[in-house]
């Protein structure tokens, strides 16, 4: 998985003349955070595997100087190792699958082998590694053939060793490293020497490194064609990880803006202390994920930094209001990616387009006297198959490194759900013919925010991958009371005893197939409803990127047996006010407003 | 000798971490144990060996074991596919 997107500004002359000019590449977001400095341009020589040969004569001392280099190779490995366990589970990890990889007797076996029959070491090593990875390089799976740059890093490393060099990463303190290619065992040498961040021109955010990158929060911003031959060494850069954008030369303004940026990022942590790290459960340890609904990419950025769990709702619709008109499949698979790349490796589930002519009226063919009740969502995407099979495409396109779901929205009928899945296995085909990558195991989940959906969840739970359900429309047509209509506004209540009860009942029926249910309506940051949905079994919950912290909080103050009794007593009401009441009752420490926040 | 159809349940498929558990696991036992996939056969105690299976979430891989512990060896290593790697 290479990247190759550079988009570069001003010309190459002024940045070579030093000029502050805001030279500005596009690379791919592979570690969080931001990082300003000095660019230390790494130099290897390039490995190319010599094809000559060993007289026999010399092959015993050709094994030899095999073996030597192999020593040396584990032995650094193992010195990694013990800084690896030192920095995390994560670190020693992939350091202990460097090393069986390096160790792999059978892989020594058959260079020792091959250097037999005449090839000198280098060549040896480097053939047996072209072999594996080119075995490899055939995997039908994107992510497990990312992994091929284990082997390039081993082998070259082994050549490298066999030509007596050794680790020249020693890289400056405070600067930020740009090279070709970064290994998990670079990483930890430059956190020995307190490197800033990197900068690579090719590498894929599923690979190793980045994986380690993020675990040790050292930014990075991968995929930069030419970095090395773009930055020159000592060149002032900001390297932002969460957008994916490196700065060369930036202007004092600039260098300004992200120091704002930085430091606002770090007082939000150092203000929220442990709390970005603290895992979301109960006081009784029942875990609670976490997730944020945005609509733009941007967004997605704070909603990593608020430290969600993952992002439970993209509203794909959001891009027909910007646009003013529907975007093209291309243009959808670039904000797609924009947002699974900032957010990976966390999970992103993007909803289809949800218009309705009350909302975005887009394409809606004619006025509807009662647009809550017509032409909305997916009876939309139906009615105009060629929107949806664009979107259906860009999404599945979008879904290459695995962590995208995608989501139907105002299901009503399994004909709704079993049509939409015959567009996506259409869509997949299509796809599979013009040899792109796509998740063949994209998630298929829907929206549960019709009464129809709800009464049927046993049904649509066995369908389905996930069920979201989506509190605000779902109590419209529970109660059948338009929202908005401020003649009937008291009647419209998310948390009405009818409401509960639909709610219930999915996580009822996605419990007995297994499947996970959220809730990403209003109700899922609303201060009351934390316990109750709890309690209820909502362990999935999906609001702003803003409420995220607060409602952690508020989660690792509650008991998990306490929502349940809450939940028992709430059974019991015949009427909104008395859910209140039941809610105030554990919430009176909470100030009175909250319960109508 | 001891053979049996094996499925990677696991979303993220045979990827390295797994492929690491698999070979420490076939490595405590003395028996032979070989995996094969469309016919190409690997040494399931070698790592790059199972990982050049590249064997994504729903591929079926034949597990051949031969050896005086083969019956406990295939119990752990059919139990370690089974459970996905401890990975959903």
């Amino acid at each position: 998985m290479e990247y190759d997107r550079t988009i570069l500004s001003p010309n190459v002359a002024d940045l070579s003349a030093g000029a502050r000019v805001n030279y500005v590449l596009k690379g791919v977001p592979a570690s969080p955070g931001i990082v300003m400095g000095k660019a230390f341009v790494l130099s290897f020589d390039e490995v190319t595997p010599p094809a000559d040969r060993t007289a026999p004569h010399r092959v015993a001392d050709e094994i030899d100087r095999f073996a030597a280099a192999h020593e040396t190779a584990v032995s650094e490995l193992q010195r990694a190792l013990d800084i690896a366990v030192a920095e995390s589970k994560t670190a020693s990890t992939i350091i202990d699958s460097y090393l069986m990889i390096v160790k792999d007797p059978m892989i020594v076996e058959s260079i020792t082998d091959r250097i037999s029959s005449g090839a000198n070491a280098e060549a040896a090593v480097a053939h047996e590694f072209d072999v594996h990875r080119s075995l490899l390089n055939g995997a039908k799976d994107p992510v497990l053939r990312s992994r091929v740059q284990d082997f390039d890093h081993i082998k070259e490393r082994l050549i490298a060793l066999l030509r007596n060099r050794t680790l020249s990463h020693a890289a400056g303190y405070d600067t930020i490293v740009i090279a070709s290619s970064v290994t998990p065992q670079d990483m930890l040498f430059f956190r020995e020497t307190q490197t800033l961040g990197f900068v690579s021109e090719i590498g894929g955010i599923n690979s190793h490194t980045c994986i380690l990158a993020r675990d040790m929060g050292f930014p990075a911003v991968i995929g930069i064609r030419n970095a090395k031959q773009i930055i020159q060494h000592n060149a002032m850069l900001i390297v932002d990880g969460y957008s994916g954008v490196v700065i060369v030369n930036p202007t004092e303004q600039t260098l300004k803006e992200y120091r704002e940026k930085q430091s606002k990022a770090e007082e939000h942590r150092q203000k929220l202390g442990g709390l970005l790290q603290k895992e979301t459960v109960t006081t009784d340890g029942t875990k609670v994920t976490l997730l944020a609904n945005i609509d733009t990419p941007e967004q997605a950025e704070l909603a990593v930094i608020a430290g969600c769990s993952g992002i439970g709702l993209v509203r794909s619709e959001f891009m027909l209001i910007q646009r003013g008109a529907y975007p093209t499949s291309d243009e959808q698979y670039l904000w797609y990616k924009d947002i699974a790349e900032r957010a990976f490796p966390l999970p992103v589930t993007i909803r289809a387009f949800d218009v309705g002519s009350d909302k975005f009226r887009l394409g809606i063919p004619h006025h509807e006297d009662n647009p809550a009740l017509g032409l909305r969502g997916i009876r939309f995407l139906l009615y105009r198959p060629d929107i949806f099979e664009h979107q259906i495409c860009a999404v599945l396109r979008a879904s290459e490194h695995r962590n995208v779901k995608f989501m139907i929205p105002m299901i009503s009928t399994l004909e709704e759900l079993e049509e939409s899945r015959n567009m996506i296995e259409h869509c997949k085909k299509k796809l599979r013919a013009e040899n792109v990558e796509f998740d063949e195991n994209l998630p298929v989940g829907i929206m549960i925010e019709t009464p129809a959906a709800a009464l049927m969840a046993d049904s649509f739970a066995q369908s389905a991958d996930f069920l979201s359900i989506g509190t605000n429309d779902l109590a419209q047509y529970a109660l059948a009371t338009d929202r908005m209509n401020e003649m009937v506004a008291d009647i419209y209540d998310a948390l009405h005893p009818a409401v509960l009860r639909m709610v219930r009942m999915v996580v009822e029926a996605a419990k007995k197939y297994n499947k996970v249910v959220s809730v990403c309506g209003e109700m899922a940051g609303h201060a009351a409803a934390t316990e109750m949905l709890i309690g209820i079994g909502i362990h999935e919950l999906s609001v702003a990127p803003s409420l995220i912290l607060e409602l952690k909080q508020r989660i690792l103050n509650v008991s998990h047996s306490e929502c349940q009794r809450l939940v028992e007593r709430l059974e019991n009401c015949t009427t909104t006010q008395e859910v209140y009441t039941e809610l105030r009752s554990i919430n009176e420490w909470r100030e009175e407003g909250d319960l109508i926040a | 000798m001891i053979e049996k159809t094996v499925r990677i349940v696991n979303r993220a498929g045979m990827h390295t971490r797994p492929a690491a558990m698999l070979v420490k696991l076939a490595s405590k036992f003395s028996s032979e144990v070989y995996l094969e996939r469309d016919g190409f056969q690997i040494n399931a105690k070698s790592i790059i060996g199972v990982m050049t299976l590249a064997a994504e979430q729903g591929s079926e891989l034949a597990l051949q074991i031969e050896g005086d512990d083969e019956a406990t060896c295939s119990s752990a290593i059919i139990e370690l596919f089974e459970t996905g790697f401890g990975e959903q």
